[in-house]
C-alpha cells in the first residue's frame, strides 16, 4: 500500500520557489484529464492542458520518486508533476489500471536502474587512493599555514581591502589539494573581510584547525575526527552506517534549505526525547529534487547513525521503526541554559558555526535590531530578513512562544515556532 | 597553545598587532600570535552572553476567539497573495476579495503569520482594506501599530487626525487630514479651507476642494461659487461638479433656466432649440465650448446644457418626456445629455428610461455603461438575458460587470448556454474571452461542474476556442474548492 504524501512533503520536492507556486496552481481538478493512480506499480499519471494543442503526459513513479512529463521544462519534478501529486493528496485521483504509455515508461526505468546498481556494486575502495589523498592534503595544509602567517605578517588591514581573487586563489589551491573543507573556510574569510575583528576571529580559528591537523595523533579520538572532517576528508556513508545506532523518538523540529548557484543543501534538525540534537543533511544539484521524508511537526521512531566527531550533530537515518506521528509543541529552555550548552559544545568543538536551540517562552522585541527575550529578561538577536521577522512577530502577537532555530555568533535564525499549540515556519 | 586564562586586553592587543602586521611591529612572532588568538577566538565564542537591556515587553495583542481556517485554506491565501497558477493579477485580486468575504461570513480567522503579506497587499489596494481590517481583526490592528508602513491600513482611505499632517505633511497627507476633519466636523473643515484658500498653491486648491464632497451643504456654496472664477481649470471643474449636485444652489437654478430655454415643454409639445452660442455665463458654469471630435458645436452645447441641469427641471415623467422628443432630429443628443444628468444624480428611473436610447456607436455604449449600475438588479438580469438570446454580445460586458455577484440562477443558466453558442462564432472571440473572465468571477461556484462539462463537450467541435472555456472552468473550480475548504 502506498502512503499518500502530505501536501507539505510534495511542495518540499519542488526544485525552486517558482515551481512550487506553479505546482500549487496546477493542483486543481480543472487543469487535469484522465488522471489515475495505481498501487502496483505505484504510479500516478494524467493529462494536463498546456499552452500547446496536445496535452502534456505527466507520470510519477511513486516507489522511486521519479518523474516524467512531456512538457519542455528541464526541472525535476516539473510544475505538472507537482500539480498532479497535489491533486492526488487532495483525493482527486481515482485508482485505475495504468494506460500503456505509463507502463512503458515504468518498465524502461526499472531496467535502467538495475543496470546502474550492477555497475555501482563493482566499485571498491582503494587504499592507494587514500594514501595519495593524505599526501596531497598534507601539502595543502602546509601551504595554508604559510599563507596564514603571511596574512598576519603583512597585516589583516591590507587583506581586508583585497578583492575576491586574493581569497579565491588560495581556496582554489586547497580544492586542488583535495581539502574542500579548508577551501570553503578560506572562502568564508572573504565574506567577513570587511569586518576586521570578524576576519581576525575566523583567521585565528582556521589557524587552530591547521594546528589541530598537525597534531592529529595527539588529539582525543572524537576531536581528531572533527578535525579530519573540517579539513575535508570524506566520510563514507557505509562507515557511518556501520557505527552505533541511536534509537529514539526524534522530533523533526524544522527544515531549512540553503541554495547557491550549484547546490541546494537541506538541513533537517531533529531532537530526541533525551535532548540530543541531530542534523540530517541532503544535497541536490540546482533544479534537482531533495528528499522530503522528514516533515517538520512530526516525530519519528528511528535509529540514527552519527558522523564521527567531538560534538557530532550530523547524522543519517539508518532505520525507521514506524510511521511519523504528530509532534506536540516541544519543551524549550531559557536563553542562559541554551547559551551554556552552546559554550560547552564550543569547548569540545571550537569550529562549530551553527548550534540548535529550542527557547521557551520567548517574545520578539524591537530594540535597535530585533531580539528574542525570555521571561528572565535575557535576550538574543534574531538573524532573519524583514519578511521572516514580521511573520514571527505576527504569529506571536506579543505573547511568548517556543522558538527553535540555528544559533550562529550573529544571532538566532529560527526555523520553527510554536504558538497557541501550532507549528509556524518563519 | 599557551592561553589558559586569557585576559581581555590580550585580545585587543593581538587584534591590533594582526591588523597592522607583525612585520611592522616586531613585538610578536606571527605563529605565536595566531596560537594565542586561536585560543582566544574559541574562548570568546564560547563566552557569548545574552543581551540584557532588551527593554520592556510589548503589550500583547487582544485575543481573537474566532477559529482558524484550515491548512488548505491558508495555503490558498498564500497562493492568492504570492501569485502563481493560471490566474492573472486582476483575477487573483477579485478572488482574494471573495476569499476574505467568505472567511468573514463564516466567522473564521486567518493564521496570523500571513497578516504581514495581507497588510502589504492592502497598501496597494485601498478597496480591500476594510475587509482586511475586519478579517484580520485585533491581531491585524495590533500589528499595524508595530509597523509605521501599515498604520493607515486599517482605515479605508489615507485619512489622519494628526494636525501635524496638515502643518508639515505632503499634499496627500494634507488632503488626508482635511478629509478626516470634514467627516467629523464639516464646518471646521470648510473654515480651515477658506482661511487658507488664498495661500494655497494652485494645484493643491483643486485637490483639497474635492474633500467638500463629503457632507456637502448650503454653507459651502460661497466658497464653491468663488471657485468658478478661479484661474485654474481644475478648480473650476471641481467647483462646478459639486455645485451641480448641491440642491437649491444658484448654480442649479441657472442650469435649470438654461435647460428649459433649449428643451421647451409647451402644452403637449416638447421643442428642441439648439443654443446659438456658448456665452460667458455658460462657460463660467463649466460648459466646454469646444465639442469632442465628430459632434457638431451646437449639438454639443445642447448636450452640455441638459447634462448640467438637475432632472427636477422637467415637469414630466421620463417616459412622457422621451415620447414627446421621439422623432426629433436632435433626439439622441437630448437623450445623451439627460443620461449624463441621470448618472450624476444617480436617478434610476431616468436611467431605465434612457439606457436603450443612446445609440449603438461607442459613445452611446459608453454612456449606457454609466447607467447600468443604476438599474435594479432584476432589470440588469432581464437585459443581459435579452442580449444573450439575441446573440448581441456588444455591450454585454459592462452590463454583466454591473450585475451583483453571484449572478442569479436564471442569468447564470443563460450565460452558460450563451457560451456554447458564442464559442462556435469565431468573430466574437475577443468578446468571448472578456465575458468568460467576468463569468469566472460572477457565476456562482455551484456552476463549476456545468462549466467543466461545457468545456469538455466543446472540445471536439471544430474551431472552438477551448482555452477560454477551460480557463473559465478552472477559475470556477478554483473558487469552488476555495469556498469548500474554508470550513
Amino acid at each position: 500500500v502506498t502512503v499518500v504524501w502530505s501536501a507539505e512533503q510534495i511542495l518540499a520536492l519542488a526544485p525552486d520557489a517558482s515551481s512550487q507556486k506553479a505546482g500549487r496552481g496546477l493542483g486543481m481538478p480543472g487543469s487535469w484529464r484522465e488522471v489515475g493512480h495505481s498501487i502496483d506499480p505505484a504510479a500516478l499519471w494524467g493529462l494536463c492542458n498546456g499552452s500547446g494543442a496536445k496535452p502534456y503526459q505527466t507520470c510519477v513513479d511513486l516507489a522511486g520518486a521519479a518523474y516524467r512529463c512531456s512538457c519542455p521544462s528541464r526541472k525535476f519534478p516539473c510544475k505538472h508533476a507537482l500539480g498532479l501529486m497535489l491533486l492526488w493528496t487532495a483525493g482527486g485521483v481515482p485508482d485505475v489500471s495504468p494506460p500503456e504509455w505509463v507502463t512503458e515508461w515504468l518498465e524502461t526505468r526499472s531496467a535502467r536502474q538495475e543496470k546502474a546498481q550492477a555497475s555501482k556494486a563493482t566499485r571498491t575502495a582503494d587504499p592507494a587512493t587514500a594514501a595519495r589523498r593524505r599526501n596531497s592534503i598534507d601539502a595543502g595544509v602546509s601551504e595554508l599555514e604559510r599563507w596564514l602567517i603571511d596574512q598576519v605578517r603583512q597585516g589583516l588591514a591590507s587583506a581586508s581591502r583585497a578583492d575576491y581573487r586574493h581569497w579565491d586563489a588560495m581556496a582554489a589551491r586547497l580544492v586542488d589539494a583535495k581539502a574542500p573543507g579548508l577551501a570553503s573556510s578560506v572562502r568564508r574569510l572573504a565574506s567577513v573581510a570587511g569586518a576586521p575583528e570578524r576576519l581576525f576571529t575566523e583567521v585565528s580559528l582556521l589557524w587552530l584547525l591547521v594546528r589541530g591537523y598537525r597534531r592529529l595523533d595527539d588529539l582525543p579520538a572524537g576531536l581528531a575526527d572533527t578535525v579530519r572532517s573540517r579539513v575535508g576528508f570524506p566520510v563514507a556513508t557505509a562507515d557511518v552506517l556501520a557505527g552505533p545506532r541511536v534509537r529514539d523518538h526524534w522530533a523533526v523540529l524544522g527544515v531549512r534549505d540553503e541554495a547557491d548557484e550549484r547546490l541546494t543543501v537541506r538541513r533537517a534538525w531533529l531532537r530526541g526525547r533525551g535532548g540530543r540534537f541531530g542534523l540530517v543533511l541532503s544535497f541536490a544539484a540546482a533544479g534537482q529534487t531533495l528528499p522530503a521524508d522528514l516533515v517538520p511537526g512530526t516525530s519519528i521512531d528511528a535509529s540514527l547513525c552519527f558522523y564521527p566527531g567531538a560534538r557530532s550533530l550530523r547524522a543519517l537515518v539508518a532505520d525507521r521503526h514506524g510511521e511519523p506521528a504528530p509532534l506536540a509543541p516541544p519543551e524549550g529552555t531559557s536563553i542562559e541554559v541554551a547559551l551554556g550548552e552552546y559554550a560547552a559544545a564550543v569547548a569540545d568543538e571550537p569550529w562549530l558555526d551553527r548550534w540548535p536551540m529550542v527557547l521557551g517562552g520567548v517574545t520578539p522585541v524591537e530594540r535597535a535590531g530585533w531580539l528574542l527575550v525570555d521571561p528572565s529578561g535575557a535576550a538574543v538577536p534574531l538573524a532573519l530578513d524583514p519578511v521572516g521577522i514580521w511573520r514571527l512577530v505576527a504569529a506571536c502577537g506579543g505573547a511568548p512562544a517556543t522558538v527553535a532555530g540555528e544559533w550562529s555568533h550573529t544571532g538566532l535564525r529560527p526555523f520553527a515556532l510554536w504558538t497557541e499549540g501550532r507549528l509556524v515556519r518563519p | 597553545m599557551n592561553a589558559a586564562t586569557p585576559r581581555a586586553a590580550d585580545w585587543a592587543a593581538l587584534l591590533a598587532d594582526a591588523l597592522v602586521g607583525t612585520d611592522r611591529r616586531s613585538s610578536a612572532e606571527p605563529a605565536d600570535l595566531l596560537d594565542r588568538s586561536g585560543a582566544w577566538a574559541a574562548f570568546r565564542r564560547a563566552g557569548t552572553r545574552p543581551v540584557t537591556d532588551a527593554g520592556s515587553l510589548p503589550v500583547p495583542a487582544p485575543p481573537d476567539s474566532r477559529p482558524l481556517v484550515g491548512v488548505a485554506a491558508a495555503r490558498r491565501l498564500e497562493l492568492l497573495l504570492e501569485g502563481g497558477g493560471r490566474l492573472d493579477y486582476s483575477m487573483r485580486e477579485a478572488i482574494l476579495h471573495e476569499w476574505l468575504e467568505v472567511v468573514r461570513d463564516r466567522g473564521r480567522r486567518i493564521p496570523p503569520e500571513l497578516l504581514p503579506a495581507l497588510l502589504a497587499h492592502g497598501r496597494q489596494h485601498i478597496p480591500v482594506r476594510p475587509l482586511i481590517s475586519e478579517v484580520g481583526g485585533a491581531r491585524a490592528h495590533w500589528l499595524a501599530e508595530q509597523n509605521p508602513e501599515w498604520t493607515d491600513l486599517t482605515s479605508e482611505a489615507e485619512e489622519t487626525a494628526d494636525p501635524q499632517a496638515w502643518e508639515t505633511g505632503s499634499y496627500a497627507q494634507r488632503r488626508g487630514y482635511l478629509g478626516a476633519l470634514r467627516r467629523r466636523d464639516p464646518a471646521a473643515a470648510r473654515r480651515l479651507l477658506s482661511d487658507e484658500w488664498l495661500n494655497l498653491a494652485p494645484p493643491e486648491r483643486a485637490n483639497l476642494l474635492v474633500t467638500l464632497a463629503t457632507g456637502l451643504g448650503a454653507d459651502d456654496e460661497p466658497l464653491l461659487e468663488s471657485g468658478l472664477d478661479d484661474r485654474r481649470k481644475e478648480v473650476r471643474t471641481v467647483a462646478a461638479d459639486l455645485l451641480r449636485v448641491l440642491p437649491g444652489s444658484a448654480y442649479q437654478a441657472r442650469a435649470i433656466a438654461r435647460a428649459q430655454r433649449h428643451l421647451v415643454v409647451a402644452g403637449e409639445r416638447v421643442e428642441v432649440r439648439l443654443p446659438e452660442a456658448c456665452d460667458e455665463a455658460m462657460r463660467r458654469d463649466g460648459i466646454t465650448p469646444k465639442p469632442p471630435a465628430g459632434i457638431g458645436e451646437r449639438a454639443w452645447w445642447l448636450e452640455e446644457v441638459l447634462a448640467r441641469a438637475p432632472l427636477s427641471a422637467w415637469p414630466l415623467t421620463p417616459a412622457t418626456l422621451l415620447d414627446r422628443v421621439r422623432g426629433d432630429e436632435w433626439a439622441t443628443t437630448v437623450h445623451r445629455g439627460l443620461a449624463r444628468a441621470a448618472s450624476v444624480h444617480r436617478d434610476s428611473a431616468w436611467a431605465a428610461a434612457l439606457v436603450d436610447r443612446l445609440g449603438g456607436e461607442p459613445r452611446g455604449r459608453d454612456l449606457a455603461a454609466l447607467l447600468y449600475p443604476l438599474l435594479r438588479p432584476d432589470e440588469i438580469v432581464s437585459r443581459a438575458a435579452r442580449a444573450l438570446r439575441a446573440g448581441t454580445v456588444a455591450g454585454l460586458g459592462p452590463l454583466l460587470e454591473s450585475t451583483p455577484r453571484p449572478w442569479p440562477p436564471e442569468l447564470s443558466r443563460l450565460v452558460l448556454n450563451g457560451f456554447s453558442d458564442l464559442a462556435r462564432r469565431s468573430k466574437v472571440r475577443g468578446e468571448l474571452y472578456r465575458l468568460a473572465r467576468l463569468a469566472g468571477l460572477g457565476l456562482p461556484v455551484s456552476a463549476a461542474a456545468a462549466a467543466r462539462e461545457l468545456a469538455e463537450s466543446l472540445r471536439q467541435v471544430e474551431g472552438v476556442d477551448t482555452v477560454t472555456l477551460d480557463t473559465l472552468a478552472a477559475t470556477l473550480a478554483f473558487r469552488h474548492e476555495m469556498t469548500q475548504e474554508i470550513a
